[in-house]
């Protein structure tokens, strides 16, 4: 595609000299009629105060041939020749200056002169005006009247030529004059065009500049709408936005990166520490056994974390691919309940699911196990020493809704709007001081969006509340789960 | 020597005690922000190992305080935090050192061995009394060119008399720098061991290099016989 400044110009050029080139034939047009109008009606005067000067004595036709004693015709320069015939052809008489040549005769009607162009003997071109008109004996015929009925109703005929050569040249002159005029004006017209053209664009080259200058390591920058034109002002804006946004996302990556190697050192120093001690001296089996499972105990720990993060980047790039099925809810949830049930029991937690057997929901079964056994383990990670942990689940609407809740949150309003957050986690409520990475429910809340459902966490009177919401059948709606019910419980 | 270690995460808390009894220390452990403080205002502690996330109460703030207390124990920062902007700020609330995690447990030892040394004002690991040579880098002591073999309670006793050889040393000092909370020991546990000691570090015939005094505790000479 071309540049913008060239289309314009070559628009712009282009549609003034059309312009031009149509305004300068018109003019040329009106001034050609003009002259030849004006050479033709003198040519018609001549023609009509011959044949007026036209006087029959008897057999005797005695012509008057002088124009110039016709006073108040204009002179206009070009060579008048005129000559009369009778009917039979005969030549009455000539202009002295035809000498022997003759001029060509063309039949003429009664009513006016005629007039149209001729071609002299020397080949000179003229336009010629010719009138009939008939003579009455010893009477002065007036030019153009109706001959009336008479004895010797004879008619004569006289044609006026005269030389266009200087008529042509004066038409050729206004042509050069015009074309020259369009010419001159196309120039100007060209270079004010560039000019204008490349000061109008100039602000896109300041846009462009401030473009490239902004660098890919650093998308703070903003290029400045100030000095822009207002066409252009939307397009810089929406530019500046997509540069925010992309800075954000930006952001968010390398926090989510440094957030992962940060997680990830505190388990490594565990290994390296414990592995460091244990090769520091001689030991009993016993020590390395339990050396062994400490060690076992920290990588399942970060295998569980590297499964979380590689369910979530799956999630993110859309490389999961979900299989809908309907789904069992009291069955997963047991099953989930199964690996947590060890250390659930050894902090004395007591677990309930009141999830009514036969309710079911549409889902990828993998995925909702994925949310479930998080929620149970975070549930079972920070529920109070001998507290409770309940699953309750109701049908609304074509919505399922599940709630997973535990006793001993200590968790302020504002840090339960954080807790989806992608490692985030509550200081106060690390109470057990075990490794727990705050992945898990950002993984939840990820996956329930797959799913089609929601994720909303709520803590009221030291409960903590995870709301799932998921479609119950596979064309529900999931757009409009926002508005189901929020107020409906499942009590 | 005594030696608190503040940190959160279970199996590192759990390795890192398990190789600074064995070097010798007498360590108590913490989980807890708050409990960690209360520790630390009430003891004499010759190192603090301190991590900075812990749940209660993070690590600046505790050492901020331990700091307007007037404590001069040496603090020792473990941390998964390397920015250069966290290290400043941790040596500029008042740590001696800062240590990044994931570490080597030696490094570890080396560094909190040299915050000992710095809190006893010595620069060499190798402390000379009279014939005996104590490596406090390697725990080892040797006399004359024999290993005398210690246990590792013995070698935290004579190590802390070494450190303070010339002084005077009261039964409540040594029992506050070379015994923790986990050991059920009681001042009589002192004696004991400085029985113990003298019979592995001095010759047969020679007065003893650790001197009884009467009333005040024990004195461990440095100038030769």
């Amino acid at each position: 595609m071309k540049s913008l400044r060239t289309r314009l110009l070559i628009g712009m050029i282009g549609s003034f000299a059309l312009l031009l080139t149509v305004f300068g034939f018109i003019i040329d047009a009106l001034i050609e009629y003009t002259l030849v109008r004006e050479f033709d009606f003198y040519l018609e005067t001549v023609v009509r105060t011959l044949a007026a000067a036209a006087e029959v004595d008897d057999t005797r036709i005695e012509v008057k041939l002088v124009p110039e004693a016709l006073p108040d015709i204009p002179q206009v320069e070009g060579e008048l020749f005129s000559q009369y015939w009778k009917d039979d052809g005969t030549i009455l008489t000539k202009s002295t200056n035809l000498g022997d040549h003759d001029l060509p005769r063309f039949s003429v009607e009664e009513e006016g002169p005629q007039l149209q162009p001729v071609v002299l003997w020397d080949g000179r071109r003229a336009r010629a005006a010719g009138i009939r008109f008939p003579v009455h004996p010893s009477k002065r015929i007036p030019a153009g009247s109706l001959p009336e009925s008479g004895r010797g109703n004879e008619h004569l005929t006289v044609v006026v030529a005269r030389d266009t050569t200087d008529l042509e040249s004066h038409i050729r002159q206004v042509r050069w004059l015009l074309l020259a005029t369009g010419v001159a004006t196309m120039s100007v017209g060209a270079v004010v065009s560039i000019v204008v053209i490349r000061r109008s664009l100039r602000p896109l080259q300041h846009v462009a500049i401030g473009i490239a200058a902004i660098r890919e390591d650093d998308l703070s920058a903003r290029i400045p709408t100030a000095a822009i034109p207002e066409e252009i002002v939307p397009l810089v804006e929406r530019l500046n936005d997509l540069l925010h946004r992309l800075n954000e996302a930006f952001a968010r990556e390398r926090s989510l990166t440094a957030d992962i190697a940060h997680e990830l050192r505190t388990p490594v120093a565990g290994i390296l520490s414990t592995a460091g001690v244990m090769l520091s001296a001689d030991r009993a089996t016993v020590e390395y056994r339990e050396a062994l499972e400490d060690v076992r105990g920290i990588a399942r720990q970060m295998r569980s974390m590297v499964d979380n993060l590689l369910t979530l980047a799956r999630l993110d790039s859309q490389q999961g691919h979900l299989q809908f099925e309907s789904i069992e809810l009291r069955d997963v949830i047991e099953t989930c309940w199964r690996g947590c049930r060890v250390r659930a029991t050894a902090r004395g937690l007591t677990f309930e699911n009141t999830v009514p057997d036969g309710l079911s929901c549409t889902s990828d079964r993998h995925a909702l196990s994925i949310v479930f056994v998080n929620l149970l383990e975070n549930a079972v990670e920070y529920t109070n020493e001998g507290g409770r942990i309940w699953v309750t689940a109701c049908k609304t609407d074509a919505v399922i809704r599940v709630e997973v809740a535990n006793t001993g949150c200590e968790l302020a309003e504002h840090q339960v709007a954080r807790v989806f957050d992608r490692f985030w986690r509550a200081d106060a409520s690390r109470k057990d001081a075990s490794l727990h990475v705050g992945l898990g429910l950002a993984l939840v809340r990820r996956i329930m969006a797959a799913l089609g459902g929601q994720a909303t966490a709520t803590s009221e009177d030291g409960v903590f509340q995870i709301d799932l919401r998921c479609p119950s059948d596979p064309v529900s709606p999931l757009h409009g789960m926002a508005n189901a019910r929020d107020d409906a419980s499942c009590g | 020597m005594r030696l608190l270690l503040v940190e959160d995460y279970p199996p590192l808390q759990k390795s890192v005690v398990k190789g600074l009894r064995e070097a010798g220390f007498a360590v108590d452990v913490m989980g807890d922000g708050k409990e960690a403080l209360w520790y630390a205002e009430s003891n004499q502690y010759d190192v603090i190992v301190l991590d900075l996330m812990l749940p209660g109460l993070d690590g600046l703030s505790i050492l901020r305080r331990l700091r307007a207390g007037g404590r001069e124990s040496h603090v020792l920062i473990i941390t998964a935090k390397d920015a250069v902007a966290d290290r400043v700020a941790g040596l500029n609330v008042g740590a001696d050192d800062y240590l990044v995690k994931p570490f080597e447990f030696e490094e570890l030892l080396a560094r909190v061995q040299a915050l000992v040394r710095r809190s006893y004002q010595r620069k060499n690991p190798i402390i000379e009394i009279g014939p005996l040579c104590i490596d406090t880098a390697a725990q080892r002591v040797v006399r004359a060119d024999d290993d005398i073999r210690l246990t590792a309670r013995e070698y935290a006793l004579l190590e802390y008399l070494a450190m303070r050889a010339g002084e005077v040393v009261s039964r409540t000092e040594i029992w506050e720098h070379v015994y923790d909370f986990h050991s059920d020991a009681t001042s009589n546990v002192v004696d004991v061991y400085i029985g113990h000691l003298r019979r592995k570090i001095d010759r047969e015939g020679e007065p003893s290099r650790i001197e009884t005094v009467r009333g005040r505790g024990y004195l461990l000479r440095e100038e030769s016989q």
